[in-house]
C-alpha cells in the first residue's frame, strides 16, 4: 500500500458565484483548498478557464467529475478520459474523483448518479474499469459513494462491503460523502456509523459534507441546504475512524454567500480539533 | 429472474426516460414505502433537472412563451433528443432547430430565432480562446489590403433574422414589455460574440451584416469592397468599409488578418 495523498485541510467546492469573494478580497478567505467540477472546465476557453487559472495560482485543487459513468455496462468513453487527462495536465490536481454510479447506457446520459446492484458481477466489472481509467490517467482515482433511493433485489452484499472490496480490488482511493452515507442509511434503514466503520481506513482521501432535503418517503440528496446536525455527528465518527482526511462542504444549488459556507467549514474544523490531536491536523 | 448488470441498467434507464415501470420487480424498498414512489424520485429528478437546464439556457424564450408552453416544448424536445452528451451544457444544443420544426414556430416564427440567439450567446461564453486583432494590426496589411482575408473570433455567431426576435429579446432582458412578434420588412443581422470574458450581442445595420458574413466566409477585402459598393453610394465605399473594419477590430470580432492562402472561400 503506497502512501495516501497529503491531508489538505478544509476546503470548498469552487463555484462561479464566489469567484470575486475568493480572488478580490483583501484577506483571502480561510479555505485551504478547492474542489472543481471537472466538466465545468473542459470547454476550451473563456471566463471559466480564466478564473480557474487564477484560483490555481493560489490554492491546491482537486478535480471532481460527474460523468465518468464507471459502473455503466456500456464501454468507457475514451474521448472523455482524454479530455479529463488534458484538464488534469493543466490543473495538476492533488487527486481526481468521480462517483460509484452509472449515468447512462447505449449513448444516453441521464445526468444523474444512478445506483448499482451490489453483486459480484458488478464488482468485477467496475474494478476492471477503474483499473483501466487509472492506467489511462497514470494515477489512482478516488471513488465516491452516492445517495440512493432504491436498492436492488439482485444485490448480494451491503453497500459498505461492496465499496470496501471495490477499493481493494481496484486499488483506488475512496471519497467518502458523509451526507450520502446518512441519506442512504435513512432511505434503506441502515446505521451510517456501521457503514463508516466497515470502510478500510487506508483508502479514504476525502470527505464530502453536504445538505439534503425531504421527499415523500425518503431523503433526497439535493446539495441545496446546509449540512444538518446528524451529518456533522456522523462526520465526528468518520474523522475519529479515519484520522485526518481532507474535508469540504459541497454545495451545488441555492448557493449562499461564501461566509455561510465558511461558517459550516469552521464547524467541521472544530469537530476535527475536538476529535484529533493538533499535530494530526497539520496541513502538508 | 435476477437481471444482469446490463439488463438492470437498460430497464432502469428506460423507466426514467419514459416514465415506465419495467424494473419494479428488481427494486427493493423498505416497509412503509413503495418501489413506485422511489422510482419516481429518479423520474421526477430527471425531468426537473433537464427542463431547468433548458430553462437556464433559454430563459428569455421561457419568459416569452410562459411556463406551460415552455415546459411542454422542453419535455417534448427531451423525448425527441434525450441527452447524449456528458456535459449538461450541450443538452439544449438542438432546441432551436427542433423548435423551428414545431407547429408553434409556423404561427410565431420569432420563437426559434429567439432560441438561436440565446444559444449563440450561451456558446460564446466558453468558446475557445483566440487572439484578437487590433486597429494597429492594420499597418501589417497596408501594402496589400485587397488581398487580405479575415479570421473571425471563434466565439462569433452571425444570425440573419426574419422577425423582430431581437427586439423581443432585448425588451425582455431589460425587464420591459416585449413588442408583439412580427415579421421584419428586411432581413436583420444580429451578431453574438465574446469579448474580455463577457458575451455581447448587437444588431448590424447599414449593410454591415452581409459584409461581415462575406468576411466570415473567407472572401478577401477587395471582394468586400465590391459588395459594399453595390449596397450604397459607390463614392462612400472606402469610408464605409474603413468604419466597418475599425468597428470589427475595436469590438474584438476579428482574430487575425492576413494574405489569403490557397484555401478557397467556404
Ligand atoms: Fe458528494
Amino acid at each position: 500500500m503506497v502512501d495516501r495523498p497529503p491531508f489538505l485541510g478544509f476546503g470548498l467546492g469552487l463555484r462561479p458565484q464566489h469567484y470575486a469573494e475568493i480572488l478580490d478580497a483583501d484577506t483571502p478567505p480561510p479555505v485551504d483548498w478547492f474542489e472543481i467540477i471537472s466538466e465545468n472546465y473542459m470547454e476550451a476557453g473563456g471566463r471559466p478557464r480564466h478564473m480557474l487559472d487564477r484560483v490555481k495560482e493560489r490554492y491546491p485543487l482537486v478535480m471532481h467529475g460527474v460523468s465518468m459513468s464507471i459502473a455503466s455496462s456500456s464501454p468507457l468513453d475514451r474521448a472523455y478520459l482524454d479530455r479529463l487527462k488534458s484538464l488534469a495536465d493543466h490543473v495538476q490536481p492533488k487527486w481526481i474523483s468521480d462517483h460509484l454510479c452509472w449515468t447512462g447506457v447505449h449513448g444516453i446520459n441521464l445526468h444523474d448518479l444512478m445506483p448499482v446492484a451490489y453483486t459480484e458481477e458488478a464488482l468485477t466489472h467496475i474494478a476492471a474499469r477503474i483499473a483501466r481509467v487509472q492506467d489511462h490517467l497514470g494515477r489512482r482515482i478516488a471513488i465516491e459513494n452516492v445517495s440512493s433511493y432504491i436498492e436492488f433485489a439482485e444485490s448480494e452484499m451491503t453497500e459498505w462491503e461492496f465499496v470496501g472490496e471495490l477499493a481493494r480490488r481496484a486499488d483506488c482511493w475512496l471519497l467518502l460523502d458523509v451526507n450520502n452515507v446518512f441519506v442512504s442509511g435513512q432511505n434503506h434503514r441502515f446505521d451510517g456509523a456501521e457503514f463508516i466503520e466497515a470502510i478500510p481506513t487506508d483508502r479514504v482521501v476525502q470527505f464530502h459534507l453536504a445538505g439534503h432535503s425531504e421527499g415523500n418517503d425518503c431523503l433526497i440528496d439535493t446539495h441545496d441546504q446546509p449540512v444538518c446536525d446528524e451529518v456533522f455527528e456522523l462526520y465526528r465518527r468518520a474523522i475519529g475512524h479515519f484520522g485526518p482526511v481532507s474535508t469540504m462542504i459541497e454545495r451545488d444549488d441555492n448557493i449562499p454567500p461564501l461566509s455561510e459556507l465558511l461558517a459550516e467549514l469552521a464547524r467541521a474544523r472544530q469537530i476535527a480539533r475536538d476529535t484529533l490531536a493538533p499535530d494530526q491536523l497539520k496541513v502538508a | 429472474m435476477a437481471r444482469t448488470l446490463a439488463e438492470l441498467q437498460a430497464a432502469l434507464q428506460n423507466d426514467v426516460l419514459h416514465r415506465q415501470s419495467t424494473s419494479l420487480d428488481s427494486l427493493s424498498v423498505p416497509e412503509g414505502t413503495t418501489a413506485e414512489s422511489r422510482l419516481a424520485v429518479y423520474q421526477n429528478a430527471y425531468e426537473i433537472r433537464l427542463v431547468n437546464i433548458l430553462g437556464e439556457d433559454y430563459d428569455t424564450l421561457w419568459s416569452f412563451m410562459g411556463d406551460t408552453a415552455f415546459r411542454d416544448l422542453a419535455t417534448s424536445y427531451l423525448r425527441a433528443h434525450p441527452s447524449t452528451s456528458r456535459n449538461a451544457r450541450w443538452i439544449g444544443h438542438a432546441l432551436p432547430e427542433y423548435l423551428a420544426g414545431q407547429p408553434i414556430a409556423a404561427q410565431i416564427p420569432a420563437l426559434p430565432e429567439i432560441a438561436r440567439l440565446e444559444r449563440a450567446i450561451r456558446d460564446a461564453f466558453d468558446a475557445p480562446d483566440a487572439p484578437v486583432a487590433t486597429p494597429e494590426d492594420l499597418a501589417a496589411i497596408a501594402d496589400q489590403p485587397e488581398a487580405t482575408v479575415f479570421t473571425l473570433h471563434p466565439s462569433l455567431a452571425l444570425l440573419p433574422m426574419q422577425t423582430n426576435a431581437y427586439d423581443i429579446f432585448r425588451a425582455l432582458r431589460a425587464g420591459n414589455t416585449p413588442p408583439p412578434p412580427a415579421r421584419a420588412r428586411d432581413l436583420r443581422w444580429i451578431v453574438a460574440w465574446r469579448r474580455d470574458l463577457n458575451s455581447h450581442h448587437a444588431e448590424l445595420t447599414g449593410g454591415e451584416g452581409p459584409l461581415l458574413d462575406l468576411a466570415r466566409q473567407g472572401h478577401n477585402f477587395a471582394r468586400l469592397c465590391e459588395a459594399a459598393a453595390m449596397l450604397d453610394e459607390p463614392d462612400t465605399t472606402a469610408a464605409r468599409m474603413a468604419a466597418h473594419l475599425r468597428g470589427w477590430l475595436e469590438n474584438g470580432m476579428i482574430s487575425a488578418m492576413g494574405r489569403a492562402t490557397a484555401r478557397d472561400p467556404a
